[in-house]
């Protein structure tokens, strides 16, 4: 065994023992989100908070100068930890680290595919995957092959498209200050959707409709940092929730969560919580429509029956149901066990390349 | 909540009045999670005579004094041994989850001392004919929303308040509601009791149905007021609230 061997075998024993020790780092690129609240950013977070609480070590890399962050509305706490500008930075990825990237950066597959460190797609609303791929390639082309993702439905989808990857579902979980106090709520209706648009067709055409209630208050929740959002969630008695484009909708579960009722717009996708357990039917857990013209109407009907106390009970305990499927330590559960099975398929992978050498040279 | 007594003035007996007054108690024995209500029916003692039989909870207070609304219910008020009351109209009657969300409201807003229904109002034949008092739910309207301030009540004067529950020692140090006042006394005593600190939380549930139309009723005597007496009670409302007794035994409009 030639010297340049050995070194390579040293290098691969090191990572081992690195990985054998949980002393590597998992990066995870992230979008700027110039500090307008989105959930797939929250979601990576979330994980990477959780992940270090699991003895993990974490980092961000971004490539914008001017990075803004989550700060303002997850709070100090994400804001802070570590976070590297890859432009300037001085970031060192050994063999043992891991590189987490979302669906939506190709350009960074690309880009990182001759990187030592394994790296894993996370992907969280399939809609993404096509949009910035050129056309003919595939995640195979840029070394990808496992992958991240938060639901059955999106795991389907993308083994539907790349039959050749390993893909792991962890579910979010929803932060524990989302609760419900059990103090009486307020009334007021809470509309938390993307666009501008939608709020006016909600807010004004119900005004238009049912002036009987134009003493009704609605609160358009966009901007809130989380925690303001999570407290006015949890005072107002319902929740208008509309968002065609989302797998999860962590809104809807979030207001759940905080025992406000919510009023949906079923997405384009549904959210695998708005079935049973067979996953056949629609659960009780909210007043779901699939048209935006009846939007009012439901309010309507949902403000009188809760003003005379006569909401069916079986609406808040299905809400409770969902909202339990969803917790951090669920999560962590998964993320123990995905992150634990990722680790030892790295070892694996190295013990397979070092014992290929050594034959090689033998 | 079984430090409560409501109180039911009245003023005649007759059938159609004891079939409302069945449904009226009928709505405070039907409420949930609720216990130990004292009811008192308050009025002349030839008025009480006719009256049929009453349960035990059921307490007739005979008034043998003045028998206007206000000086019935102040009557009333000074009997009663419980912490708080609460006034219903005998052709009136509670939602069967009222008492309960004040119990609750009370728990969780404890810098509130009374607390209103948002009121149905109905006809004779209980179809629903509107709301009232949910506009403090407006925020447009209201500083901070369910709240009834001095500032809400500049410009809104038709707060109910029958249904609402109250503390007695709240109202009775306050000088209770003043008889001379036709129309507006409850608005006067809303505008005197903010100014001696009562908290004011309108609870956001039907709380009360309101029963409008019925024949003898203290609101239909107020049918004949045209606007500009109305508003002139209104006024009046304005410029005694800052006295805590009745100055005057009766106070008169007469048109310009």
């Amino acid at each position: 065994m030639n010297e340049q061997t050995e070194k390579v075998i040293k290098t691969i024993d090191e990572s081992i023992e690195k990985l054998n020790k949980k002393d590597f780092t998992i990066y995870f690129f992230v979008i700027d989100t110039k500090g307008t609240p989105n959930g797939s950013t929250q979601y990576i977070y979330e994980t990477a908070k959780q992940l270090t609480e699991l003895d993990y070590k974490c980092e961000f890399l971004h490539a914008e100068k001017d990075f803004v962050g989550v700060g303002e509305w997850m709070g100090e706490d994400y804001a802070n930890m570590k976070h590297n500008y890859v432009e300037s930075d001085m970031v060192q990825v050994s063999a043992s680290d891991f590189l987490i990237i979302p669906e939506i950066f190709a350009n960074v597959m690309n880009q990182t595919k001759k990187l030592p460190c394994k790296r894993i797609v996370i992907c969280q609303n399939t809609n993404y995957i096509s949009e910035f791929i050129p056309i003919g390639n595939s995640w195979v082309d840029y070394g990808l092959g496992d992958v991240i993702t938060t639901t059955k439905a999106q795991a389907d989808e993308i083994r539907s498209l790349f039959p050749f990857a390993n893909i792991n579902v962890i579910p979010p979980s929803i932060p524990n200050f989302f609760r419900d106090d059990n103090a009486p709520k307020k009334l007021i209706v809470s509309i938390v959707s993307k666009n501008q648009s939608d709020i006016n067709k909600i807010v004004k055409q119900f005004y238009w409709k049912y002036p009987q209630y134009k003493w009704l208050t609605f609160t358009d929740l966009r901007g809130l940092n989380r925690e303001v959002f999570a407290d006015v969630l949890r005072e107002s008695a319902f929740t208008v929730w509309v968002d065609d484009d989302t797998y999860f909708g962590y809104t809807a579960v979030e207001a759940m969560k905080s025992g406000s009722f919510v009023i949906g717009k079923i997405p384009n996708v549904t959210p695998e919580w708005m079935y049973n357990e067979n996953q056949t039917d629609f659960t009780n857990n909210g007043i779901w429509f699939s048209d935006m013209r009846d939007v009012h109407k439901i309010i309507a009907q949902g403000v009188k029956l809760w003003m005379e106390d006569k909401m069916p009970e079986v609406v808040a305990e299905d809400m409770q149901k969902t909202a339990k499927k969803y917790t951090k330590e669920s999560k962590m559960k998964q993320l123990k066990e995905v992150f634990d099975g990722l680790t030892s398929n790295r070892i694996y992978e190295m013990e397979k390349v070092k014992t290929k050498i050594i034959n090689e040279n033998k | 909540m079984e430090n409560l007594s409501v109180i039911i003035p009245i003023h005649e007996y007759n059938e159609e009045i004891e079939k409302y007054l069945d449904r009226a108690i009928e709505s405070i024995e039907e409420q949930v999670d609720t216990l130990n209500i004292n009811i008192v029916i308050v009025g002349e003692e030839s008025v009480l005579n006719q009256l049929k039989p009453q349960k035990n909870n059921i307490t007739l207070l005979k008034n043998s004094g003045k028998t206007d609304y206000c000086s019935q219910v102040n009557f009333a008020v000074k009997q009663i041994k419980t912490k708080y009351f609460s006034i219903l109209e005998l052709d009136d009657f509670y939602s069967k989850t009222w008492f309960k969300n004040v119990c609750s409201h009370m728990e969780h807003n404890p810098n509130f001392t009374a607390f209103l229904p948002i009121v149905k109002l109905v006809d004779t034949n209980e179809k629903e004919l509107g709301t009232i008092n949910e506009v403090v739910w407006a925020r447009a309207f209201s500083e901070e929303l369910g709240v009834i301030d001095s500032t809400t009540l500049e410009n809104y004067f038709d707060f109910v308040t029958t249904g609402g529950v109250f503390r007695v020692d709240e109202f009775i140090e306050c000088g209770m509601l003043k008889p001379s006042i036709k129309l507006s006394f409850w608005y006067e005593y809303l505008l005197r009791s903010i100014e001696n600190g009562t908290k004011y939380f309108v609870i956001p549930k039907i709380g009360y149905n309101h029963v409008m139309g019925r024949n003898n009723s203290l609101m239909e005597s107020y049918n004949d007021m045209d606007g500009e007496e109305r508003m002139w009670w209104i006024n009046l409302a304005k410029k005694e609230y800052f006295f805590k007794k009745d100055r005057t035994e009766k106070s008169v409009y007469i048109k310009e």
